[in-house]
């Protein structure tokens, strides 16, 4: 969670030796580092699709003489790569089985969120004047809110639910992405091809959709692969203080939060989804500020 | 002069409100403009040529602050009045619209065909494969090579002179009847923008659409344009055919612009004529003649009074008291007009 307080704040101290760490890791990578990265989304990807293929176990099979067994360790059903939880259910399994909603949830919110924030930007920034300072206003509003306690206050009032968290997490993230699209909006509105299709006679909604739209795409889509990745901190977040995804359905937070307990006697419940987590999120704002250096770069 | 004229501006008022007050960046220009004409119009930076042109289709950013008053009589109708619906279906539909720096005004994400067939399906309501093929064609009538090919491409792969081509391919796609080109031809090279000049002039004649060219360069007019108009500080100084202007320019200020054009005889002295002194920035307003802090034979009215637009020849106007004051001398006089310069 830290991670998001520092990107909310914007402008802080860390910032620039923040991003030397970045474009240091993004060296590294080299030219075909990215391929072993998109390997990795497609294998959650397939993961979320065809769990059955990927789960060497039933993730729901409880099995109390194979509890917290320990990572490689094997009971009578076979191999347990990654152990099993005080129930003796297959950790891997239930893992692979938590990508699914994991994944959908901090797709789908991302989304949202972008749909809600390029709109406003577009919108923000093409027009300028009332409309940019009524929609940005709400853009700082939102941001300056701390949205996770928000968050937390609705999800106990109305009960938690996947629909719920779809709700609260776009909110999250939608002014970033008004933000982006405004600026850019901003500075291709003086471009003479603009004029040009305002002088061809193009409605207002064909010059956003058809000429602003597609010029600040690749942003977009950049932007998209990294926040995906804090969606899912955040969902493991409200997930883990118990305010997320209920059992039985299951996501990598919830298993964080299930094992937290037993830190002490079974640390892989808690440390393997956990570094699962960790090792996505970092491969999405890698993936995505490679395409975004890469682009850079070429124009 | 036939019936109805295709333009027909009456004083056009333009003011921008900006944090440093109004500024009239055209204040009170007139002029008419008969089908299949050719119009240049000319000044320097500005001097509120290309804010007249693109008043005349109210294309101004949405952030500006800006008042426009007069009227615009294009076809008997004020575009100055129109609907934004009706304004949209002239705009490309019948006034096309060429711009000065073709490296930008293509939409760089987008194949060119897919650009003009964009504004062929808009105004002439084609199908999509119907508005394809017409694009190929048009982008062949402008003299692009392969034009099947190129057609797919996106503007990064043609060059600026080939992008201007491709930029008017797509102002006449639609058979507009009059054509703004807006220093069409700055940012090109010369031999390039005199292809593109010739290429204007053949479609005017070929397509019988009018064209206004507004430029900084005589040259330029006097390739293209039958008659001229000279801008200072939003307002028209002087008025002639081209043939006329040339040999007989009256307004100082024209005067001044005309010796500005570089010439081969001059080669030798390696002097320039520069014209002392900026042009006002906030356009006119005043109640003296704009021009008279940098002109040479400026006198006591000049900084008193704006001059009147007065006849100097046969469908020829200068704004000028030198001017006015010769021509009531001449009829009081009782000569014939005769210019004695």
């Amino acid at each position: 969670m830290s991670v998001i307080v520092a990107k909310r704040t914007g402008t802080d101290p860390g910032r620039t030796s923040q991003h030397r760490v970045w474009s240091r890791l993004i060296e590294a990578l080299g030219s075909r580092g990215w391929i072993l990265l998109v390997l990795f989304l497609v294998l959650l990807v397939a993961a979320s699709i065809v769990p059955d293929v990927f789960a060497p176990h039933d993730h729901e099979t409880q099995n109390l003489r194979a509890r917290l067994l320990a990572p490689g360790e094997s009971s009578p059903d076979g191999l347990h790569l990654l152990g099993t939880d005080s129930l003796g259910r297959d950790l891997f399994s239930r893992m692979v089985i938590g990508t699914r909603l994991t994944m959908f949830i901090a797709v789908t919110a991302t989304l949202i969120g972008a749909a809600i924030g390029v709109l406003f930007g577009l919108l923000g920034g093409y027009f300028g004047g009332r409309t940019d300072r009524l929609l940005m206003r709400l853009g700082e509003a939102q941001t300056a809110m701390p949205m996770f306690l928000v968050a937390i206050l609705l999800l106990s009032l109305l009960g938690p639910s996947v629909g719920i968290l779809l709700v609260v997490l776009p909110c999250l993230v939608w002014p970033i992405f008004a933000r982006v699209v405004r600026a850019e909006a901003l500075r291709l509105r003086e471009e003479t091809f603009i004029e040009a299709s305002v002088a061809t006679g193009c409605s207002t909604s064909t010059i956003l959709g058809r000429h602003l739209l597609p010029n600040v795409a690749p942003r977009i889509l950049v932007l998209c692969v990294v926040e995906i990745g804090h969606v899912m901190l955040s969902e493991a977040g409200l997930s883990f203080l118990g305010v997320g995804v209920q059992p039985p359905d299951t996501t990598w937070g919830l298993l964080i939060s299930e094992g937290r307990p037993l830190l002490a006697v079974a640390w892989w419940l808690t440390i393997l989804p956990g570094v699962l987590l960790g090792i996505t999120v970092l491969v999405l704002n890698l993936l995505g500020r490679y395409w975004e250096s890469r682009s850079g770069a070429a124009g | 002069m036939s019936a109805l004229p295709l333009l027909e501006v009456d004083d056009l008022r333009v003011t921008f409100n900006t944090a440093s007050g109004p500024v009239h960046a055209v204040d009170g220009v007139s002029f008419t403009m008969e089908p299949g004409a050719s119009l240049g119009v000319v000044g320097e930076s500005g001097s509120g040529k290309s804010v007249t042109a693109r008043a005349l289709l109210r294309l101004f950013a949405i952030t500006d602050d800006v008042r426009v008053a007069g009227s615009v009589h294009f076809d008997g109708v004020d575009l100055l009045r129109v609907d934004e619906r009706r304004l949209r279906h002239v705009r490309g539909g019948q006034i096309g619209m060429i711009f000065q720096d073709p490296l930008t005004s293509l939409n760089p994400l987008m194949a060119v065909g897919e650009q003009i067939a964009e504004s062929l399906r808009l105004h002439r309501g084609m199908g999509r494969a119907e508005a394809a093929s017409e694009a190929v064609e048009l982008l062949a009538r402008v003299g692009i090579a392969d034009p099947e090919k190129r057609a797919t491409e996106l503007p990064s792969s043609f060059s600026g002179g080939m992008r201007q081509r491709v930029m008017i391919s797509l102002a006449i796609a639609c058979r507009p009847r009059l054509l703004i080109a807006d220093e069409p031809t700055t940012a090109l090279d010369v031999t390039v923008q005199a292809e593109i000049l010739l290429l204007l002039d053949e479609l005017r004649r070929s397509e019988g659409m009018a064209l206004m060219l507004i430029t900084h360069d005589f040259g330029v007019v006097a390739a293209t344009c039958e008659d001229v108009q000279v801008m200072y500080a939003g307002k028209l100084v002087e008025k002639a055919s081209m043939a006329h202007l040339f040999d007989r320019a009256n307004h100082p200020y024209t005067e001044g612009l005309l010796r500005l054009v570089p010439r081969f005889e001059d080669a030798h002295t390696g002097r320039l004529h520069p014209i002392p002194g900026q042009p006002p920035i906030t356009g006119g307003g005043g109640s003296s003649c704009a021009f008279a802090p940098r002109c040479d034979h400026a006198f006591d009215r000049c900084r008193a009074e704006v001059p009147p637009e007065v006849a100097v020849g046969p469908e020829h106007l200068s704004a000028c008291w030198l001017a006015a004051e010769r021509a009531r001398d001449t009829i009081e006089a009782g000569r014939p007009w005769k210019r004695d310069r």
